[in-house]
C-alpha cells in the first residue's frame, strides 16, 4: 500500500453570486494528533468556505506535495484520513491544507501527526495463508493459538526473531504447525538464533538467556511442529496420519504421503524452550516435531530445552538433523518411530526425563533400511533410563559417549531386527560393570572411559555462542 | 422444595378425611370388552343377596358398598353373555378388587359365565387382553410380574419382554437394535436422557415401585413419535389406585463377592453422598470461572495478586486422589407407598405417593480393562496387547425417588398430576496395575481414579381425558415438563509409572474434570378419538398433534497437573501435599493447566423443537380384519451453539438440521378365530443424530484416550483429494414391516411368532477416522437391512399335568441378522489390515444389534396359598461392541447368561404381609467384551465378575 490518503466525498452547493471580493476559511482541521506505528488517522472533516467560489484544495505532506481537490460552490467539505506508512514511523508528520477561491485568495492550517515508534511485539492469531511471510529482526511474534502455516504458505523467520507461544494447555495449546506443501525458512545465525518459547518468557530480542525462567521449566505453551508428504510406517497401514498434538478435526495436522525428497524448508540455528503442553496421554506435543518430514528438508543447530514431553521426535519421514542440543527433556530427548529414515549426526543430550533414547521400530508393514544416530554425547542426569529399543526397532548407533548415567539407566535391548551398534564409550560409576548398563549386544560395542577421556562423541563447538545450553555452561563437562 | 411439602400435606389431609367413613366394605372393579379391550360404560353391577348394585362409569368401573359377607356379582349387558363372579368377599373397611373382568359378545342366548372372584386377581390377563386388541405389535411388563421376577428397577424388569435386552445394566435394546433406534417415553411423553453419549434414557434410575406398566410398542402408529424402529419404551407410573393401600418395604441384598469385604475401594466423599448428592465437597476451586489465570501468565510473578490466586486455586483442590480399602455394607432398601381412592358423589379422588431408598455397593475385584490389536506383520494372527488394566474397583450407588400423583374423576372427564423425581449419586474408587506397550513405550503404572456421578430427574405430567357426546368423542391432553441434571463433579486420575513412581506426559498426567448437563424438556400433546361407523361396524378416527422442546446445556471443564520437579512417593493422597505445589520458592513446583481456556470445544448448547400431527383410522372394512392406516407429519429442527477446538468455526444457535418428514402406517389385524390374529404392518419411522452428534464439539475421554468428534467436521485422504466423509450428517430414514401371528388362551396363556424385516437408509454409526484411530466421529454409512424372528408363549403347564396348574412356563426369543454396508473408510481400513488369508466383505453385522436373545422361566403361583416362585434364565448373543478400524480389531460382548431365583410369599387372607427371598447370577456368569479378529484367540477388552448375589425382601400393608 504506497498511498494511503483517502478523500473521499465532496459536497458544493451553489449560492448567488457575490460581486465583492471575500476572503476563504478553511476550519475542522485539528493541529496535532497521535496514532501508532501503521495506525490511522481520521476521517476528520475539513469545511472550507469561499464567497467568491472555491477553486481547489491542496494538501502538501512534509512539505511535498500530497493531493490537489478541485472544488467548487461556496462552500465544500471533504473528510480526511491517512494510515501511517511504515518509513513514518516514530516521526512527526505535518500536513498543510491550503485552500483557493478562484479570485487567487488563500486560506492555510497545519496538521502535525505525530507517529508512535514501530511495534516490536507483534500478536499472530490467524493461520498464514499468504504466499510469503516474513517475520522480523528485531522483533517477537505472539502465537495466540496454534498457528498453522498452510500448504502453498512460506514463513520466513529472520535471525534473531523471537516468537513467543501464548499460554494455554490441551486442544488450547499454542504451536507453530508447518502443514504439508508449507514451508518454513527460519535461518538464524551463530549469533542471533531464532528462539522460540512462551511468553512467560521476559527474553529480549539479543539475549540467549532467558532473564527470568528456569532451564527445567516446561509445558508453558506447545511446540514447533513440522509435517510433511515423505513415507513413513503407521498403523493400519495407511498413507498418511494425525500427528498426535493436533486434534483429528484439523486436518492440516495431517502427515506422511510418498515424496521422500519433500521439502518443508529450512531451520538453522533455532532454540526451542518451554514448551510441550499436552493433550492428552500419548498425544503431546514434542520440542521439535518432524511428522514425514522429506530429506529436501534442512535442519541444523537445533536446541530443545525444557520440553514437557520428547525433545527431538521423528514420525517417519527421511529428513537429516546435524548439530543438535535436547537439555532437560520431560520425557526423552531423541524419541524416533514409524520408520523414520534418516541421520541424526553430532548431538549432544542432557537430563532427559524418561530416556535419552526411545527409539521405536515400524507401525505398519512398511520399512526400508534403518535411522542412524551417529557422533553423540548423552549425559545421562536424572533421566529413568538410557536406550529404550524395542524388537522392532530399525536403528544403526554409532560413536556415542555416555557418561554422568547411575543405576536403571540402561541400554536395554538388541533389536531382533537386523541393527548395527559400534564405537560406543562409556563413564562409569565406580563399582559398576559395562554389563550393568549396557544389555544385549550393546555390551560389545562399549568400552569404559575415564570422564573426558573420550574418543568419541559429540563436538561441541557448533553450539558456541548461540545456545543456551553453551552460553549457561551445560556444555562445559562436553568436548 | 417447600411447595412438595405442602402438597404431601394436602393428600395426608384428605386421605385421613376418606378412612373416617368406611363402615361397610367396598367392592371395585373394571369390566372390559373382550375383543376390543376397551373399558365398558353402563354396564350392570348387581350383587345378587342384596339386591344392590352399580353402573359402570366411562372408565368401566363400578364401586359398590357391602355389608361384610361372600357374595356373588351378576355382571349383565345387552348382546354380551353375563358373567356370575362368585366368591366375591367383602371386609368391613376394606376394598375388595376386581380388575379385568372381560365380557364377551353372545354367542348364544342366555349364556352365563361363572367364575371365581379369585381367578381374575392377575392383572397380567388385562395386559394380554390389551396387547391383543392393540393396532400395533406390542408387549409389555406390569406391577404384578416385578414382584414376581423380584426386580427392583425398571431396567431389570423390562428385560423379560420379548425381544428387549439391557446393556451395561441400563440401557433398553428392543429386537437387538442399539440404543439408537429405541426411544424410552415416560406417561407416552419425552424426557430428557440421563447420559451425554446416548440417546436413550437410562432405565436403572426408575424403581419398580413407582411403575404401573411398561409398554414397549414394535410397531409404528401415527399417534406415537416417529423416531423410533425397534420400540417405543413407554414406563407408566402408578395412576388411580383402586383400593387402600399402605405398604411399607424393606429389602436387602449380600453378594459374597462384594458386601462385607475388607478389601473393598471407596474414597472421602461428603456428608449427603447417602442421600445420592454431593454436599459441595466436590465443587470445583475456581467456581467455574474462566478468566482464571494461568500457569504462564504467573510463573515469572508468583506473589502478584494474579499469582496469589493461582495459588489458592490449585490449594483449593481436594487432596484426596486414592481411595481407601475398608469393609462394604450389604445392599438395602426401604420403600413406602400410599394410595387410595376416594368416592363422592359426583367427584372421585385418588392419590398416590411412593417413596423409595436404595443403597447398593459393587465390588469388582481383579477387573480387566485391555487394549489389544492386530500386529503390523500381516502373518500374525494373534493379537498383541497395547495396554492392560487390572485392578480392582468398588461402586457405591444411591437411589433416591419419590413419586405424589392426584387424580380427580367426574362423569365425563378425568384429571392427573403427577410429580417424580428420581436422585442418583454414585461413587466409584479404583486402583489398577497398567502395563503400556503402546506406540512404543513400554512401562508399567499403577492407576488410580475417584469417580462421582450425580444424576436428577424431576417431572411433572399434567393430563386430562374428556368425554363428549357419550363416548362418541374421547379428547386426551397431557402436559409434561422435565428437568434432567447431570453432574459429575471432579472425576480424578492419577497414574504413577512404578517401580520410580514418575508421573510425566507418556504415563499420563493427573486429571481432574467436572462435567454437567443440564436438559429440559416441555411437551405438550393432545389426542382426539371418534368413534365411528364406517363400514357399518364400530371403528375409529383419531387425530391429534405434539410438540416437543428440547433445550440442552452441556459443559466440560478439566484441568492437567504438570509435576514440574517434584518426585512423588507413589501415595497418591501425598501428590497434592503442600510442599509440592507452585508457589514463589518452588518455581517448577506442581501445578494445574485448565484446557478450557480461551476454548472450550467441550461445551455446548443444543435445542429443538419437533411439532407433530397425525390422523389414522381404526376400521373394519370386513368382518375378521381390522385395519389401522395413519400419517403422521414431524417438523423438526435443531440449534447448536458451540465452536471448534480452535474457535476458528464458532455457531450461535445455528440451525443444523431442519426435516419435513411423512410418516406412514399401516396396521392390518385378521382375526383368523376367536383368539387368534394375525397382523401385518408396513411403516416408515426415523432415527436422528443426537445433539452433540450434530455439533463441531471435540469431547476428550481422559480415562480411555478416545476423542469424540462432533459429525459436522469433514475428514479427507491423500492430500485432500478424496473426502472420506463431507461432513454432512443426516437423519436415518427407516422402512418396518412385521408379520405376527398370535393366538391367546385363558389365563393369561399364549402363543406367538412374529417375522420383522427393516431396510436402513444411511444409518449413522460410529466411525474412526482413518488418520487417527483413537477418534470416533458419527457418520452416514452404507444402507442397511435388520432381518427377524420372534417366538413367544406362554403356557400353564396344567397340559403335562392337573398338578401342575399353578406353573406356567414363559419362553420368548429373538432371532436377528443384520447386514450393513461399509462405509469406504471402514472397507479400506479393514483391507489395509485384513491377515493373511483373511477375505474382506464390503458388509458386517450392524453395530449393537445381538444376533438373539432368550428369554425363559417358570413360575409357580398359588394365589390360594400365597406362594408365588420363578426360576428365569436370559441370554443375549455376541453382539458387536465397537467397530474395529486400523490396528484394532472389531470387539464382541461375550453371551452373559443369567439365571435368577426368586420366591414371594403372602401371608394372612388379604396378603398383609409379604417375603420374598432371591438369588441373582446363579451360575456366577462374568461381563466380558472381547476383541475379536481373525483366528486369533479372543482378548478381554472389558472383564468384570459381578458374582452371586442372595436378595430378601419384607413388605408389609397397613
Amino acid at each position: 500500500m504506497l498511498f494511503s490518503a483517502v478523500l473521499i466525498t465532496f459536497s458544493s452547493c451553489e449560492d448567488d453570486p457575490e460581486p465583492d471580493d471575500n476572503g476563504v476559511t478553511i476550519t475542522g482541521v485539528p493541529a496535532t494528533a497521535t496514532i501508532e506505528a501503521g495506525g490511522t488517522v481520521g476521517p476528520v472533516t475539513a469545511t472550507a468556505t469561499a464567497l467568491d467560489g472555491l477553486r481547489d484544495l491542496v494538501i502538501t505532506k512534509d512539505g511535498a506535495a500530497f493531493a490537489t481537490v478541485p472544488l467548487t460552490g461556496t462552500t465544500a467539505t471533504a473528510p480526511f484520513e491517512y494510515t501511517a506508512l511504515p518509513e513514518d514511523a516514530g516521526k512527526n508528520v505535518v500536513f498543510e491544507f491550503t485552500v483557493s477561491d478562484v479570485d487567487g485568495d488563500q486560506a492555510k492550517v497545519s496538521h502535525v501527526l505525530t507517529v508512535g515508534a514501530e511495534a516490536t511485539t507483534i500478536r499472530v492469531d490467524e493461520d498464514i495463508t499468504a504466499e510469503l511471510t516474513t517475520w522480523e529482526t528485531g522483533k517477537t511474534y505472539i502465537l495466540g493459538s496454534r498457528i498453522v502455516v498452510e500448504s502453498g504458505a512460506t514463513l520466513v523467520i529472520e535471525p534473531g526473531v523471537i516468537v513467543k507461544g501464548e499460554v494455554g494447555t490441551g486442544a488450547n495449546a499454542s504451536a507453530l504447525v508447518i502443514a504439508r506443501g508449507a514451508k518454513i525458512e527460519a535461518v538464524g545465525s551463530d549469533t542471533q538464533p531464532i528462539i522460540f518459547t512462551s511468553v512467560a518468557d521476559e527474553i529480549m530480542p539479543g539475549q540467549i538467556a532467558s532473564p527470568n525462567l528456569d532451564p527445567e521449566l516446561n509445558g508453558l505453551w506447545g511446540g514447533l511442529i513440522v509435517l510433511g508428504r515423505a513415507k513413513g510406517s503407521f498403523a493400519g497401514n495407511v498413507t498418511e496420519i494425525q500427528i498426535e498434538g493436533i486434534p483429528p478435526s484439523d486436518q492440516r495436522g495431517l502427515y506422511g504421503g510418498s515424496d521422500d525428497e519433500d521439502d518443508s524448508g529450512t531451520l538453522k540455528y533455532i532454540s526451542i524452550r518451554h514448551g510441550g503442553a499436552n493433550i492428552g496421554e500419548g498425544n503431546e506435543i514434542n520440542g521439535l516435531t518432524l511428522g514425514a518430514v522429506g530429506s529436501g528438508t534442512e535442519i541444523e543447530f537445533v536446541e530443545v530445552i525444557g520440553n514437557q514431553d520428547d525433545g527431538i521426535e521423528w514420525f517417519g519421514g527421511t529428513v537429516n538433523v546435524t548439530n543438535a542440543v535436547v537439555w532437560n527433556a520431560g520425557d526423552d530427548a531423541i524419541d524416533a518411530d514409524q520408520a523414520w529414515n534418516g541421520t541424526l549426526d553430532n548431538f549432544i543430550v542432557i537430563n532427559a526425563g524418561d530416556k535419552s533414547f526411545e527409539l521405536d521400530g515400524p507401525e505398519g508393514a512398511y520399512v526400508n533400511g534403518n535411522y542412524t544416530l551417529t557422533n553423540g554425547s548423552v549425559s545421562g542426569g536424572d533421566a529413568a533410563g538410557l536406550v529404550d529399543n524395542d524388537d522392532n526397532t530399525n536403528v544403526d548407533m554409532s560413536n556415542i559417549y555416555f557418561f554422568n548415567i547411575k543405576a536403571g539407566q540402561t541400554f536395554d535391548q538388541t533389536p531382533t531386527v537386523p541393527v548395527a551398534f559400534a564405537n560406543f564409550q562409556v563413564t562409569l560409576p565406580d563399582g559398576t560393570a559395562i554389563g550393568d548398563f549396557f544389555k544385549g549386544t550393546s555390551a560389545a560395542a562399549t568400552t569404559a572411559v575415564a570422564e573426558g577421556e573420550n574418543t568419541v562423541g559429540a563436538d561441541k563447538a557448533p553450539f558456541a555462542t548461540w545456545s543456551w545450553a553453551a552460553v549457561s555452561g551445560s556444555l562445559d563437562a562436553f568436548k | 422444595m417447600k411447595r412438595t411439602f405442602y402438597f404431601f400435606l394436602a393428600i395426608f389431609i384428605l386421605s385421613s378425611a376418606g378412612f373416617a367413613q368406611a363402615q361397610n366394605g367396598t367392592i371395585r372393579g373394571t369390566i372390559f370388552e373382550e375383543s376390543t379391550g376397551e373399558p365398558l360404560y353402563g354396564v350392570s353391577v348387581l350383587v345378587k343377596e342384596l339386591s344392590t348394585g352399580a353402573v359402570t362409569d366411562f372408565d368401566g368401573k363400578f364401586e359398590i358398598q357391602a355389608a361384610p359377607g361372600t357374595y356373588t356379582l351378576q355382571v349383565s349387558y345387552i348382546s354380551y353373555s353375563s358373567i356370575e363372579l362368585t366368591s366375591v368377599i367383602v371386609t368391613a373397611g376394606e376394598v375388595n378388587v376386581l380388575n379385568d373382568i372381560l365380557m364377551k359378545d353372545q354367542e348364544s342366548e342366555l349364556e352365563t359365565v361363572t367364575v371365581q372372584a379369585s381367578a381374575i386377581r392377575t392383572t397380567e390377563s388385562a395386559l394380554m387382553s390389551v396387547k391383543k386388541n392393540s393396532p400395533n405389535v406390542m408387549d409389555g411388563i406390569t406391577a404384578s410380574t416385578f414382584r414376581q421376577v423380584g426386580d427392583g428397577d425398571a431396567a431389570s424388569a423390562v428385560k423379560r419382554v420379548t425381544g428387549v435386552s439391557i446393556e451395561g445394566g441400563k440401557y433398553v435394546y428392543v429386537r437387538g437394535l442399539g440404543d439408537r433406534y429405541t426411544k424410552t417415553i415416560l406417561n407416552g411423553m419425552d424426557v430428557p436422557g440421563l447420559d451425554p453419549d446416548r440417546n436413550a434414557l437410562q432405565m436403572d434410575i426408575f424403581p419398580t415401585n413407582v411403575i404401573d406398566n411398561i409398554i414397549i410398542s414394535k410397531s409404528f402408529t401415527a399417534e406415537l413419535p416417529a423416531d423410533f424402529t425397534g420400540g417405543v419404551v413407554d414406563i407408566e407410573t402408578k395412576d388411580f389406585p383402586e383400593e387402600k393401600t399402605a405398604k411399607l418395604s424393606i429389602s436387602g441384598g449380600i453378594n459374597p463377592s462384594m458386601h462385607f469385604n475388607d478389601q473393598y475401594l471407596s474414597y472421602e466423599g461428603g456428608k449427603t453422598d447417602w442421600l445420592g448428592f454431593d454436599d459441595g465437597t466436590r465443587d470445583i476451586p475456581t467456581g467455574g470461572r474462566t478468566d482464571i489465570p494461568q500457569f504462564g501468565d504467573v510463573v515469572g510473578n508468583p506473589n502478584s495478586p494474579e499469582g496469589q490466586e493461582f495459588q489458592s486455586t490449585l490449594r483449593g483442590f481436594n487432596k484426596t486422589l486414592g481411595g481407601i480399602r475398608n469393609s462394604s455394607m450389604m445392599d438395602y432398601g426401604i420403600g413406602f407407598s400410599l394410595g387410595n381412592q376416594i368416592a363422592k358423589s359426583k367427584v372421585t379422588w385418588g392419590y398416590n405417593l411412593a417413596f423409595t431408598y436404595k443403597n447398593e455397593t459393587e465390588y469388582y475385584k481383579d477387573a480387566e480393562f485391555n487394549l489389544y490389536a492386530k500386529p503390523a506383520d500381516p502373518s500374525i494372527n494373534e493379537l498383541e496387547p497395547l495396554e492392560e488394566q487390572k485392578g480392582d474397583y468398588g461402586v457405591n450407588s444411591v437411589l433416591l425417588g419419590g413419586l405424589a400423583g392426584i387424580a380427580m374423576k367426574t362423569d365425563a372427564s378425568k384429571f392427573k398430576l403427577n410429580f417424580l423425581h428420581l436422585q442418583n449419586g454414585e461413587s466409584k474408587a479404583g486402583d489398577f496395575m497398567f502395563v503400556n506397550t503402546n506406540l512404543g513405550a513400554v512401562f508399567e503404572a499403577r492407576q488410580y481414579n475417584l469417580e462421582y456421578s450425580e444424576r436428577a430427574l424431576t417431572s411433572v405430567l399434567l393430563s386430562g381425558t374428556h368425554y363428549l357426546k357419550g363416548r362418541i368423542w374421547e379428547v386426551n391432553w397431557k402436559l409434561a415438563p422435565t428437568l434432567s441434571k447431570i453432574n459429575d463433579p471432579d472425576i480424578r486420575f492419577t497414574r504413577f509409572r512404578t517401580p520410580n513412581n514418575i508421573i510425566g506426559t507418556e504415563v499420563g498426567l493427573p486429571m481432574r474434570i467436572w462435567r454437567t448437563l443440564d436438559e429440559t424438556n416441555l411437551v405438550g400433546k393432545l389426542d382426539l378419538n371418534r368413534q365411528t361407523n364406517l363400514f357399518r361396524r364400530d371403528g375409529k378416527i383419531k387425530f391429534g398433534g405434539n410438540y416437543v422442546y428440547k433445550e440442552r446445556d452441556f459443559n466440560i471443564q478439566s484441568f492437567q497437573f504438570t509435576p514440574g520437579n517434584v518426585t512423588f512417593t507413589g501415595d497418591p493422597n501425598a501428590v497434592l501435599n503442600e510442599e509440592n505445589l507452585f508457589d514463589a520458592e518452588n518455581r517448577n513446583g506442581l501445578r494445574h493447566n485448565p484446557d478450557f481456556i480461551p476454548n472450550n470445544p467441550n461445551a455446548y448448547q443444543s435445542n429443538l423443537t419437533n411439532i407433530g400431527a397425525y390422523g389414522s383410522a381404526e376400521l373394519n372394512p370386513a368382518e375378521k380384519l381390522k385395519a389401522v392406516v395413519g400419517l403422521r407429519m414431524e417438523k423438526f429442527t435443531q440449534y447448536y451453539t458451540g465452536t471448534n477446538a480452535n474457535a476458528t468455526i464458532v455457531l450461535d444457535n445455528d440451525k443444523v438440521l431442519d426435516d419435513l418428514d411423512f410418516f406412514p402406517t399401516l396396521n392390518l389385524i385378521y382375526s383368523l378365530k376367536e383368539n387368534q390374529n394375525l397382523r401385518l404392518s408396513a411403516t416408515r419411522t426415523i432415527a436422528r443424530p443426537s445433539f452433540k452428534e450434530l455439533s463441531y464439539a471435540e469431547i476428550l475421554d481422559p480415562i480411555t484416550g478416545r476423542s469424540f468428534v462432533g459429525g459436522l467436521f469433514p475428514e479427507t485422504t491423500n492430500g485432500g483429494t478424496e473426502v472420506l466423509w463431507d461432513g454432512n450428517l443426516i437423519a436415518t430414514r427407516i422402512n418396518n414391516f412385521d408379520l405376527r401371528w398370535e393366538l391367546f388362551q385363558e389365563r393369561g396363556q399364549m402363543y406367538s411368532v412374529s417375522a420383522f424385516y427393516k431396510t436402513f437408509n444411511s444409518p449413522i454409526e460410529m466411525v474412526q477416522f482413518l488418520s487417527d484411530p483413537g477418534s470416533f466421529q458419527p457418520r452416514n454409512v452404507g444402507d442397511g437391512t435388520v432381518l427377524g424372528v420372534e417366538f413367544e408363549f406362554r403356557k400353564s403347564l396344567e397340559l403335562i399335568s392337573p398338578k401342575l396348574e399353578n406353573f406356567t412356563w414363559t419362553f420368548n426369543a429373538t432371532i436377528t441378522e443384520s447386514s450393513i454396508q461399509m462405509s469406504d473408510t471402514e472397507l479400506r481400513s479393514r483391507q489395509l489390515t485384513a491377515r493373511e488369508g483373511q477375505t474382506i466383505d464390503n458388509t458386517r453385522e450392524m453395530a449393537g444389534q445381538a444376533p438373539y436373545i432368550i428369554n425363559t422361566g417358570v413360575s409357580y403361583n398359588n394365589f390360594l396359598n400365597g406362594w408365588e416362585a420363578g426360576l428365569f434364565y436370559n441370554v443375549q448373543g455376541p453382539t458387536l461392541n465397537l467397530v474395529g478400524f486400523g490396528n484394532r480389531t472389531d470387539t464382541f460382548t461375550v453371551p452373559f447368561n443369567s439365571l435368577n431365583f426368586n420366591l414371594n410369599k403372602s401371608f394372612g387372607a388379604d396378603e398383609r404381609i409379604q417375603a420374598n427371598f432371591g438369588v441373582d447370577n446363579i451360575l456366577n456368569s462374568k461381563r466380558q467384551i472381547v476383541y475379536r479378529s481373525f483366528e486369533a484367540q479372543d482378548q478381554f477388552f472389558t472383564n468384570l465378575a459381578p458374582g452371586t448375589e442372595i436378595k430378601f425382601g419384607f413388605t408389609y400393608a397397613f
